[in-house]
């Protein structure tokens, strides 16, 4: 599907006449140009506001769909468990033996009274109920029933743990409840071939951040789908941030944005020098001591390039060298149907997003640090939760600027939830291009949930 | 202090040395007003304002560096460190969503 022409605005250079300038040669993906034309219908608001979408939602989405548990490096150890928990559903992730193959998935309950196995994660020799200790093997055999003689109707080998699909790919762990879901591979389509130059199963997750946002989960994920709120939600950025620039691409279940950084937004009406664009990406105030200087006839990209090179090699060696300057400067957002948002080349942001609970008006959002490192793997980072109340700044420690960008964005969530409630509209206006991925997001949605049963 | 001119109004919004707001605008015409973290005014002449523009400026804090300007983007760990360990800063400020 292509754009019509006529829907393109005026967004001065085209991120591909920049990708044109780079140092280096760019990866083939990233000459990849594949707007989508999704109409231009309103996505029905009952769908973020009503009881019926969210239990439409269980019922068709999150029992059907492939979605991420965790990250492998979260059970590098047999014994390891791991607590998945989506709306009402709780899944455990075992790892029962090393390697690749090691790990499993069940509901988590137990067969007895249904008491949840695993209430967190941690590192067990077998799977134990607490209530009345029918017992497990790590891959999932029955081992022993307290008093068996009273339960003759239990034969050992028939009461295993039932097993749910699961598969990995990029370190993440995913899980399908559906015993007839398509392969992984198949559904994750062209994501691995975007991140072919980064693979993310050597990151090691640096800083983990979930914090509960009063809104729909749809309606916070679609606020990090899209660099038109950059102008008015992040206005510090605009001397160094092409947001008008941006290339919104879609490909199967997976979506992309590309902004480039390090040139100013074709919005501000004014031409920055190239200090000023590169104060404005680094938050270089004017009167602040410089981080970097641009030298003569040099320019913000090349400098931040540069700066995120030096940054790297530690961890990469020579092979930053090899690396573009769009790699190393622009955000790069993926979006993996329906909920996972892994960010290309090197920007390390990982987010996902899921109702909180069973609570359809507000939701769990994640941020993990992706970070590569050189020699033994280090452990992950201890995740560290926040409330409604307590805001992404409490993280800054762990998440640095990021934490204050989050801010910025948060400020206008839970008000889109309490205008959502209000609106005499009855659905939300998406432009054409710009927020073609949150269309993209809805046109797979209305196929795993009807729009008769999401309403 | 700590000045940043808004791209798109031309207005500044800086840190304000009293702490009054703390955040103090001033439009082009150089009105003056004083604004809480989510631009609610506080004090000054001043009625529109940015509120993002405010949070931009509060969670940068009224000194320099630090916490608040670490960009992930600057910062991996270096051959054999662990996590635990301090995370070197080749550049330390920077930010983007």
């Amino acid at each position: 599907m292509t754009l019509p022409e006529q829907l393109r605005p005026p967004r001065g250079l085209t991120y591909q006449e920049l990708l044109d300038a780079d140092s280096h040669t760019v990866p083939e993906t990233y000459r990849w140009n594949v707007p989508a034309d999704l109409g231009l219908a309103d996505i029905p608001i009952s769908r973020y506001l009503s009881r019926e979408a969210h239990e439409a939602e269980k019922e068709r989405l999150w029992s059907r769909v492939w979605q991420i548990a965790c990250r492998e490096e979260q059970l590098p150890e047999v014994g390891d468990t791991f607590v998945y928990d989506i709306a009402d559903r709780s899944f455990l992730i075992v790892r029962h033996a090393p390697g690749p193959d090691g790990l499993r998935a069940y509901p988590n309950a137990c067969l007895h009274r249904g008491r949840a196995l695993r209430d967190a994660p941690g590192r067990v020799a077998e799977l134990q109920c607490s209530f009345h200790g029918f017992c497990w093997s790590l891959s999932g055999e029955l081992e022993r029933v307290p008093s068996s003689w009273d339960f003759p109707h239990v034969e050992p080998e028939k009461f295993s743990l039932p097993r749910v699909q699961l598969d990995t790919w990029g370190g993440f762990v995913f899980l399908n409840p559906d015993p007839n879901a398509e392969s992984l591979a198949a559904y994750l389509g062209v994501l691995p071939e975007l991140f072919t130059r980064w693979p993310l199963d050597q990151r090691y997750t640096r800083a983990h951040v979930t914090k509960v946002i009063n809104a729909n989960w749809k309606l916070v994920q679609e606020a990090f789908m899209e660099s038109y709120h950059v102008v008015t939600t992040h206005p510090q950025l605009l001397p160094g941030f092409g947001d008008a620039n941006s290339q919104y691409d879609i490909f199967g279940n997976v979506s992309r944005t590309i902004s480039p950084r390090g040139v100013a937004s074709p919005l501000i009406g004014w031409r920055p020098t190239e200090q000023q664009a590169l104060d404005s990406a680094l938050d270089v105030r004017e009167d602040d001591p410089p981080v970097l200087v641009v030298p003569e006839g040099g320019t913000a990209r090349q400098m931040l390039a540069e700066a995120a090179r030096s940054a790297l090699r530690p961890a990469l060696g020579d092979a930053v060298e090899e690396l573009c300057d769009a790699e190393l400067v622009d955000s790069y957002f993926v979006n993996v149907f329906p909920n996972a948002h892994p960010w290309g080349a090197f920007n390390q942001i990982f987010y996902r997003f899921r109702p909180n609970g069973d609570d359809h008006r507000s939701a769990l959002m994640e941020v993990q640090l992706l970070a590569p490192f050189a020699g033994e793997r280090p452990p992950p980072a201890p995740e560290i939760r926040l409330g409604p109340d307590e805001p992404w700044r409490d993280a800054v420690e762990v998440l640095g600027s990021l934490a204050r960008v989050f801010d910025q964005d948060e400020f206008n969530l839970e008000a889109v939830q309490r205008g959502l409630q209000s609106t005499a509209r009855t659905g939300v206006l998406l432009s054409a291009y710009q927020e073609s991925r949150i269309r993209h997001f809805h046109h797979l949605y209305e196929q795993w949930v009807p729009a008769g049963e999401s309403r | 202090m700590r000045r940043l001119t808004h791209p798109l109004t031309g207005a500044t919004y800086e840190w304000a040395e009293d702490g009054v707001g703390p955040v103090k605008v001033t439009d082009r015409q150089g009105v003056v007003g004083r604004f809480d973290r989510d631009g609610v005014r506080v004090a000054g002449e001043l009625v529109p304002v940015d509120p993002e523009m405010c949070r931009w400026i509060v969670s940068g804090g009224p000194v320099a560096g630090g916490a608040a300007a670490r960009s992930r983007r600057f910062a991996a760990p270096a051959a054999g460190e662990s996590a635990g360990d301090p995370v070197p800063q080749t550049a330390s400020h920077g930010a983007q969503p």
